[in-house]
């Protein structure tokens, strides 16, 4: 037995800086898969919009039949459902590829999107529930907000104030200061917690498209415990996740304003064609900013998923070359 | 498969000199959290700026004489000031702190010269005075993206490189129990030790370094797999009494240290 310090990867958790690293780079060599999943997806997920196209103008043009929308107003919120879920399912399936990338685990294109694809009614209410999550959270630190603030501007003697604003503020001009400031604070912690309840949920979908047997309820609560204790460094990857995808997305946003530039030079501007034809891309560049950006963030989410199970789980602490070593049985 | 781009140095001693470069991540986290130090900075040199300029606009209304171009000057002034600092900030402490701001020390990254020389004022100062040239569109951005090497134009024109830091490998205490320390006198001669290779010890290391950030029931699972494992590797047959598999591998890596003072 010699001293060696040069094992094949230091067995360690990975740094704020290289979980992102790792994200674009499992990106950056996957990307055809990637795009081509997120293609599907975003596809899946424009389908209820196109199919509203030709029903409003079916209806604009005959001005008649209304008694239809009883018809189809279910049956389209049945198909924005069923999109959706293709869409999610989708999604998962990039971050299952990325999550096998890491882990060594061979699975071809179509058995991922399978295994995903028949999750993604779970995957649906696993969103449904993040979604009723989240709205109830809004609403109450909202609540809690508005009664703070009021309650700290009355103790400090807000109410003369509100009365007769300019005779107070004369009296008591620390006041107005005071109660400015308070209002930042309030409104600051409002937001750390809501970043705070969105660093705890935020790889909720992972333990759903990788781990076997697993509801969509385990799976919120599986994101809420490996998180706990991470807070911070989760959400500093997803922060500077965001500053390197702006500059990315500008570069979308500035392609499309070229061509309208170029095209305005053809075009009158104020010409019906016009601005059909700027509404289409302005809706397309949105579709490709989504279809660029998804991968990322799906990779990105696969890859902090990995580490906090490394962290809390310990799922790399593996002996390696086992089965050559073992003796026979 | 490696995650971060590797750049190999051959020095003229012909010693070859491996570094993992820095990538996106840890530059865009290193800056992020050295513009948030400098915005405080420049806050307080605001504040400063804006109190003196009072006390003095102040005392000077008191003289008599011609002071309507002071305005102007202490603006000035205080451009210069904000110029300085935003430039000074970077060079200072990459100066000091060989190649290192705050940001990056938390980052752990390092600013080297391309033959991997810690940098000097020279470079520390061209690379911070293009750094409003790549801040611009996000151009360093792009650069860093797209170049090899991962350079933004500041680095490309001083000669930089910026890599990741040597591992220390936090050390952290690895606390052993008494019947580790016991099993571990036994264990040389009742097992074959000699199956087990340093990459075996570098993970047992891992686990008793990182156990404690671990869920309870997550340290028992991994803890016994590892056991059992070794236990079939070393031919450890006889379990003591009361022995537990964290017990087991403490005393693994108190044998291993022992041999190797060097394995911390």
């Amino acid at each position: 037995m010699t001293p060696s310090f040069d094992t094949q990867d230091p067995i360690e958790p990975m740094t704020v800086g290289n979980v992102v690293n790792t994200g674009f780079r499992l990106y950056t060599t996957n990307w055809k898969p990637y795009l081509r999943l997120a293609t599907l997806a975003t596809l899946w997920a424009t389908i209820p919009w196109l199919v509203i196209l030709p029903i409003a103008i079916f209806f604009f043009v005959a001005q008649d039949y209304f008694n239809l929308l009883f018809l189809l107003i279910p049956a389209w919120i049945a198909l924005l459902l069923v999109c959706f879920a293709h869409y999610l399912g989708d999604a998962a399936a990039i971050a299952r590829l990325a999550f096998n990338e890491l882990t060594n685990q061979d699975e071809t294109l179509a058995q991922t999107r399978r295994f995903t694809g028949s999750r993604r009614w779970s995957f649906l209410l696993l969103n449904f529930l993040i979604g009723l999550i989240f709205t109830v959270m809004f609403i109450v630190l909202y609540i809690l907000a508005a009664i703070s603030i009021v309650a700290i501007f009355a103790a400090m003697g807000g109410a003369p104030f509100l009365q007769n604003p300019t005779a107070a503020s004369a009296v008591n001009p620390t006041l107005v200061v005071l109660s400015v400031l308070i209002l930042l604070a309030v409104i600051l912690i409002f937001f750390v917690l809501l970043a705070w309840f969105g660093v705890r949920f935020s790889v909720a979908d992972l333990p759903l498209a990788v781990e076997t047997r697993i509801t969509a309820t385990d799976s919120i609560g599986r994101s809420w415990e490996l998180t706990r204790s991470n807070v911070w460094r989760v959400f500093l990857i997803f922060t500077v996740t965001t500053i390197i995808a702006f500059p990315l997305q500008a570069v979308v946003q500035v392609a499309g304003t070229a061509i309208q530039e170029a095209l305005a030079t053809v075009v009158p501007e104020d010409s019906f064609a016009f601005i059909g034809f700027i509404y289409i891309l302005s809706v397309l560049i949105s579709l490709l900013a989504g279809i660029v950006l998804l991968p990322l963030w799906q990779s990105m989410k696969a890859v902090v998923y990995y580490d906090l199970r490394s962290r809390r789980e310990g799922i790399d602490i593996v002996l390696r070359d086992l089965g050559d070593r073992l003796p026979p049985t | 498969m490696r995650y971060n781009n590797r750049f190999t140095l051959s020095t003229p001693e012909s010693v070859e000199l491996e570094f993992a470069l820095a990538g996106i991540g840890n530059r865009v986290f290193a800056l992020f959290i050295d513009y948030q130090v400098l915005g405080l900075i420049l806050i307080g040199h605001l504040i400063v700026w804006i109190f003196a300029s009072i006390q003095l606009l102040d005392y000077l209304t008191r003289l008599e004489g011609d002071f309507s171009s002071v305005p102007l000057w202490l603006l000035a002034i205080f451009l210069i000031f904000n110029f300085s600092i935003f430039v000074g900030y970077f060079v200072f402490f990459e100066v000091r702190w060989q190649g290192q701001t705050p940001g990056k020390r938390l980052a752990k990254i390092r600013v080297v010269r391309d033959d991997g020389r810690p940098v000097g004022l020279n470079q520390a100062v061209l690379r911070s005075l293009l750094r409003p040239v790549d801040d611009v569109f996000f151009i360093g951005l792009f650069f860093i993206l797209l170049n090899k090497q991962e350079k933004r134009i500041g680095d490309l024109v001083a000669g930089t490189l910026v890599v990741q830091e040597e591992r220390d490998g936090s050390k952290t205490d690895i606390l052993c129990s008494e019947r580790a320390q016991q099993l571990a006198r036994e264990l040389p001669e009742t097992s074959d030790l000699d199956h087990l290779t340093p990459d075996d010890f570098a993970v047992i290391r891992a686990y008793l370094r990182r156990r404690n950030a671990m869920t309870s029931r997550s340290q028992v699972e991994v803890s016994m797999k590892l056991a059992q494992q070794i236990r079939e590797l070393i031919k450890f047959e006889v379990i003591p009494p009361n022995m537990t598999s964290e017990d087991f591998l403490e005393a693994l890596y108190l044998v291993y240290q022992e041999r190797s003072p060097r394995f911390d």
